[in-house]
């Protein structure tokens, strides 16, 4: 089990990252009760976007994620004021289905401008820092010890935001309940525009750091909206805590799931995708409201 | 067989809520009856485990001698037992005359009928559903989309559409909420037309008068269960009854 | 006159595909997200069974029941969850598909994908030359679509629109909802495997690569540029697609951008429509009713 350590990190430098997009995902959900399913695609989208300013232009790193997470956030803000904010009182079936068609919609953005093929932030990069840690067991470099730390502290600050300022507070009022919020003074179309904006800019970091990691194609993003699909369903829908611990939780399980070999069997890293969507399916079928949430039936009684 | 349906000692809880808690009554067959209480009573919800729409965590439910309490929704409408929605429910995307022939007993909706001819059949659901309207003065709004129709309007289609199905037994989720004087007489006249054709009735409402003037029994919940039953004229003497409104009033 | 040949076969092809999917998505109101795995799966199973010898009646047989079983089971495991759930896990399935296609190697030679697939022989007639293999795509396609039409427009049809408008008010009246869910969801998927048969004996190469998620767009565009929920729907978006995008095809432009632009035009248009005709074309000739007033629907 030498390389149980190793395993648990780079689930961890998965996780916090998987993490990071869910909790957008949620306060979506929480607004306006649909999943959004091209907000992987922002990740995906920031992800390019550092890698023209930072690989393309040369740009120093900090102008480079600084003017990344306003565009993504910029995005996010243009296609919830022009397409879900429009489209609010239609049926959840409609958001859904536009939501998929955004996701297209980026993806063959990227497609076009930035063409298909694979990129990787080392190809011009030298090689990062690498640290050891118990001999040669575990094998951190400084850019994972970045993210990692980088996106604990981005998701402090955002349970601190959420918690105690004005914003975060009538945020966490809308998703309570949408109308009542709106008889308190609370600007509902401003505070939605506020949660796109936030959610696309911490998306769009989480890309960059996902590209840190693995090789940008335009298809990630598809995956990366699954994954953080299930880490929402596996924290429980509506919790904003319960996302981040389904977020490490999945990325944890993916790595380690098929990193280790029990009894002379593993699973192939090829089939990393498997573990995710059995994750999801065991638990839509035995525990539908996830580890904290609360179940979809007392959310339909409740309407009712 | 005097009663047609009953719920024994049923619990139902949501998180830490308690929305049904211990609840029992029947309710006798060919009656109409009516069930009352402040909101949050868990009226709604106990309409909801009758009809399956959630199951009880403990307790049992009885309908025409069969125990029911964990049958799906549709078979126990194939059973006989229906209802309507508070939110109304109608299929806004058909026409009238199709919301009513869905819901026609005869209609052959099999999957091995799609080749079969069945214009002389179809005829005759069309007969039956147009029947059903005029009974309404809706005859004339058969093929506009249900979605187009009035408030008032949908609220009858959607009793009609009950009925259509030719159930043992309705439940009515406040029929009469929100409905003008004469859409409200169509409406009785409706339900004690379904009650003269042997159907049983069970109604949610917060209009007394509707209560006092249609049922013969009436059952009083608060806090997801029985306070008290009887006859529309020891309910308004109850001081149970009165003390669970005034109370919440006063609150 | 061949490319005439080879575009009508593909729009047949695309007229099954969009239809099909139509049948869950628009007329059931079922969010399933993998009618692309479908596809594939029926192209893969129809060209290694005829590649190891079967008939090709068999193997296109084969290529529709394979999904449908595997559909009825996906169906059974998320179809009564809500419409994101079911979205979500069906999108998870077609991942699933697409990296056992890919890795996979030794039965579908994982990215290589399968060349030389035989053209099939029915009867002893070989369908050969593209004028003969659109003819066979033709017939089939009028074949299902003739279902497909008394489907949609029996009472069983009718069913499954009520599921759509109001499912909860369905089983109220004693509809068997999972039930007409799993079956339509079965005939969508067992429809789309029939496509992907023919789609491989046409085109006698496939990999991986023909049945990723971008493909999905185009179907969805032209079932939603049609119209939801209606049966001329996927006629119109078929046509719409091929007379005003097909000529895109011959824009000066080099190939690596061409895909794309298409890709990233029909995704646009997918957007718009919903925005702004959510019944599109087919429904601006039926009056619709407005509807989320005082219901939502799910």
């Amino acid at each position: 089990m030498d390389i149980l350590p190793q395993l648990l990190i780079n689930g961890l430098i998965s996780g916090s990252t998987i993490a990071l997009i869910a909790v957008g995902l949620s306060l979506i959900f929480g607004v306006l009760k649909f999943m959004n399913f091209a907000h992987g695609e922002i990740a995906m989208l920031g992800a390019y976007f550092y890698y023209y300013f930072f690989i393309t232009l040369g740009w120093p790193v900090l102008p480079s994620m600084a003017i990344t997470v306003a565009l993504c956030a910029f995005v996010g803000f243009l296609f919830n004021r022009f397409i879900f904010w429009p489209l609010r009182k239609e049926s959840q079936w409609t958001l859904l289905i536009v939501s998929v068609g955004v996701g297209m919609l980026i993806k063959n953005s990227v497609q076009l401008v930035a063409s298909g093929s694979t990129r990787t932030y080392s190809q011009a990069n030298e090689p990062s820092v690498v640290h050891h840690f118990f001999g040669d067991a575990l094998i951190i470099t400084s850019n994972q010890i970045l993210i990692i730390v980088s996106a604990f502290v981005l998701m402090l600050g955002l349970f601190f935001f959420l918690k105690y300022s004005k914003l975060g507070k009538s945020i966490r009022a809308l998703s309570d309940n949408m109308s009542l919020a709106g008889v308190v003074g609370i600007d509902i179309r401003r505070s939605v525009d506020w949660i796109f904006v936030l959610s696309s800019a911490i998306a769009g970091f989480a890309g960059i750091l996902i590209a840190y990691e693995e090789s940008l194609t335009p298809n990630m993003g598809q995956h990366l909206s699954i994954l953080a699909f299930v880490a929402v369903i596996l924290g429980g829908l509506g919790s904003i805590p319960g996302a981040l611990v389904g977020g490490l939780l999945i990325g944890l399980l993916q790595d380690v799931g098929t990193g280790l070999t029990i009894g002379g069997y593993s699973i192939p890293s090829s089939y990393k995708s498997l573990i995710a969507f059995s994750v999801l399916i065991l638990f839509l079928l035995f525990r539908p409201r996830g580890l904290f949430g609360i179940s979809l039936e007392e959310d339909k009684s409740q309407k009712e | 067989m005097e009663n047609i349906l009953t719920i024994r000692a049923a619990h139902k809880a949501f998180g830490g809520l308690k929305a049904i808690d211990g609840c029992s009554f029947e309710v006798r067959r060919g009656s109409i009856t009516g069930l009352i209480g402040p909101n949050g009573a868990g009226k709604t919800t106990a309409f909801n485990l009758l009809t399956g729409l959630s199951t009880p965590d403990s307790g049992t439910v009885h309908f025409e001698g069969k125990d029911i309490t964990r049958w799906p929704t549709y078979k126990r409408a194939r059973l006989g037992l229906t209802r309507t929605f508070q939110m109304i429910r109608i299929f806004p995307e058909l026409t009238v005359l199709d919301n009513l022939k869905v819901a026609l007993k005869d209609n052959q909706q099999g999957l091995h009928q799609i080749f079969l001819n069945q214009k002389k059949l179809q005829a005759r659901l069309t007969e039956e559903a147009l029947e059903l309207l005029d009974t309404v003065n809706l005859a004339d709004k058969a093929h506009l989309f249900a979605g187009q129709l009035s408030y008032g309007q949908q609220k009858l289609l959607e009793i009609l559409r009950a009925a259509a199905m030719d159930p043992r037994m309705i439940l009515l989720d406040e029929p009469a909420a929100g409905i003008n004087r004469t859409a409200l007489k169509t409406i009785t006249d409706l339900i004690l037309h379904l009650q003269a054709q042997g159907k049983t009735i069970l109604i949610i409402e917060h209009d007394m008068n509707f209560i006092m003037q249609l049922c013969e029994k009436v059952i009083v919940m608060d806090f997801g269960r029985v306070i008290a039953e009887g006859t529309p004229g020891d309910i308004q003497k109850n001081p149970k009854v009165l003390e669970a409104y005034l109370g919440r009033t006063a609150a | 006159m061949n490319y005439f040949y080879h575009l009508a076969t593909l729009m047949c092809l695309y007229l099954l595909l969009a239809q099909s999917m139509n049948m869950y998505l628009g007329f059931t109101g079922i969010l399933a997200l993998c009618h692309i795995a479908f596809y594939g799966i029926g192209a893969y199973a129809s060209a290694l069974l005829v590649m190891h010898g079967a008939p090709f009646e068999l193997a296109f047989l084969a290529a529709g029941i394979l999904p449908a079983l595997l559909s009825i089971l996906l169906g059974l495991t998320s179809i009564r969850l809500k419409a994101d759930y079911l979205g979500i896990a069906t999108l998870g399935f077609a991942q699933i598909v697409s990296s056992i296609l890919q890795n996979w190697d030794s039965l579908t030679r994982g990215a290589l994908g399968l060349a030389g697939i035989p053209k099939p022989e029915i009867f002893g007639v070989t369908f050969a030359d593209k004028a003969s293999f659109f003819y066979l795509t033709a017939g089939i396609t009028a074949v299902l679509m003739f279902v497909m039409y008394r489907i949609l427009k029996s009472p069983f049809g009718r069913v499954l629109e009520t599921i759509r408008d109001d499912e909860v008010a369905a089983m109220s009246l004693g509809k068997n909802t999972v039930a007409y869910k799993l079956t339509a969801f079965g005939i969508g998927a067992l429809v789309a495997g029939f496509a992907g048969s023919l789609f491989a004996h046409f085109i006698t190469f496939i990999d991986p690569a023909s049945f990723v998620i971008n493909d999905l767009s185009l179907i969805l565009v032209i079932t939603v540029l049609g119209g939801l929920g209606t049966f001329r729907g996927p006629f119109l978006g078929v046509l719409a697609i091929m007379v005003f995008f097909e000529p895109l095809r011959f824009l000066p432009l080099p190939a690596e951008y061409l895909g794309p632009l298409r890709l990233w035009i029909y995704s646009l248009l997918f957007v718009l429509t919903l925005r702004f005709v959510p019944s599109g074309l087919g429904g601006l000739w039926k009056h619709r009713s407005r509807r989320g007033q005082q219901f939502t629907r799910y």
